[in-house]
């Protein structure tokens, strides 16, 4: 009794005990609500599939987000510039160009036209069609200008677009340069739009699950207020009787989290058949691109986390009167 | 008796929202190995006064000092360490219906984060100190009344606490378990602890050698012949 009534009546031991103590509290945590949780598995298991269900939705439309860009390549949809060489351009000049053109690795050179072969092709079109090959004899084949066309990859957004054309334009004999962007403004607007509404939702249904659990353990606090007042006049700190709800919250956010895969992976499961199809015809092979373990990761922990939020509003709103509940 | 009081009041008001006065200028000591008992009729302050040096409440006027430092100055990390140095036994024994006995005495020293092998030790030393040896897989809704009492005061002491409190501990238990309690707080105080009690069974308490603190409308007779 003696070396009881020598400790500090105020002060926490020191760190490496404080240290030891504080892990062997989380271990007990971790086993007490493991174990309350297995006993109340069904409506564990009704939270975890709201939680699951309001998570699938953003995540499934990053996923959307994601195989929407691999669909831009499938179908061809890339931009380009075609370069009008003035006449009288020489090859040597034309190969200069190539070859600044070819050091960017994003760019590539599908074509280069010269004057005579446009001619040829003018001619030929001409034969084919009126039936008289001799109809611009005596033309100078140099009357049409040599031209090459550049392929942009997508996502090459227009101001890339508008520096590029400059600085080709500064290129000697260099006529004209017209880009064909309109169709990557519109791409981009949609996939502005879409990661915008995928924002929104993620923000949104990021709430909804953090509510979700922020009710869910609000009815366990209140069913264990008792117990928890108990805690409270024994020593227990704040973040001790916070905790077991923290540790609920994260997995809520697991069980969520994996629910959410398990919607996802069905959903996918279903429309998969009909994506493998659309994909054959253009020649590719039919996979659903980022449903992975790391994009699986992220989605737990993102479920986790939002679990933790949901707790800590919980246990702040219940926990804040303890003393008064002391009697 | 010895010299330094481990808690002291002085001058303590305490004074409720609607303008009710609890307690009036209460100043009184209590000293390590003694037992007090504070007595006097429902509504008196007994529960005020237990809770102001519990630190569940603050005083209004004047100083709750516990080991030289003001109990209602005390930060909310120091609070804690300061309650569990503090065993608290009320009327209602206020246990946890789903742990066990065991788990129930454990409590304070699972708070701690003490080892098992000490946990379960001295659990057991605290149940057998209240006369409960064997009963640690048993529910509290297996125990009568009184039996529920002496596991909350076993819970109180299991961690040797230098200062215990009582509210009011014998209020649902007949003559001769309040007898047994009044007894386990009076071998408690024998090891040292400041121990202060609140009854209002004048009778008990004089059958039981300890100060007296008598609360009336508030004020305070302090009686050592007790």
């Amino acid at each position: 009794m003696k070396e009881d009534l020598d400790r500090d009546l105020f002060v926490a031991p020191k760190w490496r005990r404080r240290l030891v103590y504080w892990l062997r509290d989380h271990i007990r945590v971790a086993s007490e609500v493991s174990k309350n949780m297995s006993l109340e598995l069904s409506s564990s298991f009704l939270t975890w599939f709201i939680l699951g269900l309001t998570v699938s939705f953003p995540a499934g439309l990053y996923l959307a987000h994601l195989n929407t860009e691999k669909a831009e390549g499938l179908v061809g949809l890339t931009g380009g510039l075609a370069i009008y060489f003035q006449t009288g351009t020489t090859e040597s000049e034309i190969i200069s160009l190539q070859d600044w053109i070819t050091q960017n690795p994003e760019l590539e050179v599908k074509e280069v036209r010269s004057s005579e072969k446009s001619f040829e092709d003018l001619l030929s079109t001409i034969s084919d069609q009126t039936r008289e090959p001799n109809l611009l004899e005596g033309i100078d084949h140099t009357v049409l200008p040599a031209i090459m066309l550049v392929e942009l990859p997508a996502g090459y957004n227009e101001r890339r677009l508008i520096t590029l054309r400059s600085e080709i334009e500064e290129f000697p004999r260099v006529d004209s340069v017209v880009m064909q962007y309109e169709w990557l403004e519109r791409l981009a607007a949609l996939q502005s739009l879409i990661e915008k509404f995928w924002l929104l939702s993620s923000f949104l249904f990021g709430l909804a699950s953090v509510l979700v659990t922020s009710i869910s353990i609000s009815f366990a606090i209140q069913g264990q207020l008792e117990e928890l007042k108990v805690f409270h006049f024994l020593g227990a700190t704040k973040r001790q009787v916070r905790r077991p709800f923290i540790y609920l919250g994260a997995i809520f956010g697991i069980g969520g989290g994996l629910m959410a895969l398990f919607i996802l992976a069905l959903v996918l499961s279903i429309i998969e058949p009909s994506l493998s199809s659309l994909d054959l015809s253009y020649g590719q092979e039919g996979l659903i691109v980022g449903f992975d373990l790391f994009f699986s990761s992220v989605l737990i922990l993102c479920c986790v986390f939002l679990g933790i939020i949901g707790a800590t509003l919980a246990a702040s709103r219940e926990l804040i009167n303890l003393d008064e509940l002391v009697s | 008796m010895p010299q330094t009081p481990l808690i002291s009041l002085v001058r303590v008001s305490k004074k409720f929202g609607s303008g009710q006065e609890a307690l009036s200028e209460i100043s009184a000591e209590f000293h390590e190995g003694t037992i007090t008992y504070v007595t006097g009729h429902s509504g008196a302050g007994k529960t005020t006064l237990l809770r102001l040096i519990f630190g569940a409440d603050k005083a209004s006027r004047g100083k709750v000092i516990a080991a030289d430092r003001d109990v209602g100055k005390l930060t909310i990390a120091e609070l804690p360490m300061y309650r569990r140095n503090v065993g608290v036994v009320f009327q209602n024994p206020n246990l946890i219906f789903r742990r066990t006995i065991f788990e129930n005495v454990a409590l304070p020293l699972l708070i701690d984060g003490e080892k098992l092998s000490q946990v379960e030790k001295r659990v057991r030393g605290a149940l057998s100190r209240v006369h409960l040896a064997g009963r640690e897989n048993l529910f509290p809704y297996q125990l009568s009344i009184g039996e529920q009492q002496r596991v909350g005061l076993a819970r109180s002491i299991v961690r040797r606490p230098i200062i215990l409190i009582a509210d009011e501990p014998t209020g649902n238990l007949d003559p001769a378990l309040s007898r047994t309690v009044f007894g386990l707080l009076s071998e408690y105080s024998a090891t040292g602890a400041a121990v202060v009690v609140a009854s209002h069974d004048i009778n008990l308490v004089a059958a039981y050698k300890g100060r007296e603190v008598s609360l009336n409308q508030g004020r305070a007779v302090i009686n050592d012949e007790s």
